[in-house]
């Protein structure tokens, strides 16, 4: 802070705080004056209405792309890139923070013999939370999964089963996805998944994966565009060829992402959120796309390349036929 | 394209002679019949805009009493984009007129008591 500042101006450059740094740099003295300029004489404080309308400026301000078509474009791919990707990272924070335990294998017994009487033909456990079906090379949440011989008892009777857990203070839902026959059961962090011949004890859905989901979706959207309009305002001062190099960069490193945004929004939101369309039970797996070797391979080749042009665009010499910035506050 | 009436206000605000950045709030205030007051984002960002776009250009700059003040000038470019933009919003003017015109005579040869 500059000895001498009356309390309104240092009150003024604190919200000014609101404008981003370059723009403070070569405006923000400016600004300070005309700020002052329309104060009161004996004015200590900016009122309120000045003071929203400072901040609101400088929020805009950090949001404002360049000017062109191009510009739009990008920023709004971007924005819905990151809208994706932040959605799914809210999941896999949420998933991985607050799921509980899987239950014990004794529970677990306890569970399953109270649904159907008879031994299952297998019982395999996976305390993974998401992972690899090793039989089918599906992706699945983890849990204990019993398989039931259907050629020697028949198929189980999933209306008693779901009546025997209701009984017990379950809540029971029919099964709806598509290839889906039973039920599913939920008491407490536990979720219990019939069908005529197997029954899966998983992981409830945590109640802060929807949360996270929305907050990683919104900064995503809002990091997504805040991105363009930095690379925008970098490129504005750096060389033609430096502008194209940077730009095709960045939508080939975009482009390579497609896939992935394409069966991300598909098989990791849509269907997550919306079970009932789903093809199967696996959608339950909600980041399952990076665990797929060639498509993870390519968003990762196509991230890479969006990094690179970034720390392009901020690494390359300026140009010096643009003016640099004129005079602005101290840092 | 048709200019947004900020950046139509300061334009006009700026072709009297240079300004600084509340002598632009003030004068654009006068020019919109005390209708419009710019707040502080409105103007510099219409003022980059027209800076980057080579309307207008920094003048001068003066620091009284420890405060910087830049002037901003319009220049030839500037004012012939001012000049364009009074046309469109002059000929929209007559059109309308000429409109309001024939719709008074039409209704006096229907009403002709």
């Amino acid at each position: 802070m500059e000895p001498g500042m009356t309390p309104l101006a240092k009150r003024f450059r604190l919200l000014l705080l609101a404008f981003p740094r370059h723009y403070r740099r070569s405006r923000g003295a400016e600004m300070l004056t005309t700020l002052l300029d329309g104060s009161l004489p004996g004015q200590r404080r900016p009122t309120m209405r000045s003071a929203l309308s400072v901040v609101w400026s400088g929020i805009r301000c950090r949001f404002r792309l360049r000017p062109g078509k191009f510009s739009r474009i990008a920023a709004a791919a971007t924005a819905l890139a990151g809208a994706v990707f932040g959605a799914v990272l809210g999941t896999w924070v949420a998933w991985n923070w607050t799921a509980g335990p899987l239950p014990s294998d004794a529970q677990a017994d306890a569970i399953a013999r109270s649904m159907v009487r008879y031994e299952p033909y297998s019982r395999e456990r996976y305390d993974f939370r998401f992972g690899t079906d090793p039989r089918l090379g599906q992706e699945m949440p983890g849990g204990v999964w019993y398989t039931y011989d259907e050629d020697e008892h028949g198929p189980i009777q999933t209306e008693q089963a779901l009546q025997a857990l209701r009984a017990n203070g379950w809540a029971v839902s029919p099964a709806n996805c598509r290839n889906c026959v039973g039920g599913i059961a939920v008491k407490g962090d536990v979720r219990v998944t019939l069908t005529r011949w197997s029954l899966v004890i998983s992981r409830e859905t945590p109640a802060a994966v929807p949360w996270l989901m929305a907050i990683g979706a919104l900064l995503g959207t809002f990091g997504g565009w805040l991105l363009i309009a930095r690379i925008g305002r970098l490129l504005a001062r750096r060389t033609p060829w430096q502008k194209t190099a940077v730009s095709a960069g960045a939508a080939a490193g975009f482009l390579a992402l497609l896939p992935c945004l394409y069966y991300t929004v598909g098989w990791n939101i849509l269907y997550y959120i919306a079970w009932d369309f789903s093809p199967d039970g696996f959608s339950r797996a909600p980041f399952w796309i990076l665990s797929w070797e060639p498509l993870r391979n390519v968003t990762f080749a196509g991230l890479a390349a969006i990094l690179l042009a970034v720390a392009a665009a901020e690494l390359a010499p300026l140009d010096r036929q643009v003016a640099p910035p004129v005079r602005g506050l101290p840092e | 394209m048709m200019m947004r009436e900020p950046t139509f206000l300061i334009l006009s605000a700026l072709a009297g002679k240079p300004l600084h950045g509340y002598g632009l709030i003030e004068e654009v205030h006068v020019l919109s019949s005390g209708r419009l007051k710019l707040s502080l984002g409105t103007l510099y960002g219409s003022l980059d805009r027209l800076v980057e776009e080579g309307l207008v250009r920094v003048n001068r700059e003066e620091v009284v009493s420890g405060r910087l003040r830049r002037y901003y000038e319009i220049n030839d470019q500037g004012a012939a984009a001012l000049a364009a933009e009074l046309s469109r919003m002059r000929h929209a003017a007559d059109l309308a007129e000429s409109r309001l015109r024939a719709r008074k005579a039409g209704e006096a040869a229907w009403n002709p008591a």
